[in-house]
């Protein structure tokens, strides 16, 4: 691996890491406090701090994708697109369950998108392995 | 699709990582090309060809299944 790439790598972890931290703090933060706070204006700033990191997240896999080689692209693009299919039967199935009265998961748009990041490297890590 | 990588790199005494530094693609990448587990692109097979200074069908064959 070039130092270049080498490089984009290891910035590309350190990101991802921070974005994931400041998101799992603004989750926290948002769910302990929006009980306390009446304003309007407050209320959408607080719902939309976790956006922010993944934002950010995505910008910081974005960049490392321009340098990632043919075979690290398709990996991740089959394993986004294995992701997808799986998580989009994930909420559907949830969903049908959920109208029967069988089972219920609150929040299905909160949990959809770490549910498809989580799959989406797991699938990743078995198609190309820990270091694609 | 069968390839002749490891033999040609193996003649120069190059490493993996020697050779996914000249293609510019990572480590993984070069190990996946010479187990027959990825086939590279036309792109990526002509800089093959370009580095080892041979012809593309003098390194890739297409096996029985294509």
């Amino acid at each position: 691996m070039s130092e270049k790439r080498k490089t984009a790598c290891r910035r590309y972890r350190i990101e991802t890491f921070v974005a994931m931290a400041i998101y799992l703090a603004a989750v926290f933060i948002a769910t302990q406090v929006s009980g306390n706070v009446t304003d309007q204006t407050a209320l959408i700033a607080l719902s939309l701090a976790p956006i922010v990191p993944m934002i950010y997240a995505v910008y910081a896999f974005f960049k490392y994708y321009r340098v990632m080689d043919e075979r690290e692209r398709r990996i991740a693009s089959d394993a986004a697109a294995l992701a997808l299919v799986i998580s989009v039967l994930a909420a559907i199935t949830i969903g049908f369950m959920q109208s029967l009265g069988g089972f219920a998961i609150d929040d299905v748009m909160n949990w959809f998108g770490p549910f498809m990041i989580v799959v989406w490297s797991l699938i990743r890590i078995r198609i190309g392995g820990p270091d694609w | 699709m069968e390839n002749k990588l490891k033999e040609l790199r193996g003649e120069r005494g190059w490493s993996q990582s020697d050779l996914a530094e000249r293609l510019d693609v990572s480590r993984q990448t070069v190990i996946s090309i010479e187990r027959g587990k990825y086939d590279p692109s036309l792109p990526l097979a002509f800089k093959i060809s370009s580095v080892f200074g041979e012809a593309i069908e003098n390194i890739f064959t297409p096996n029985e299944s294509g």
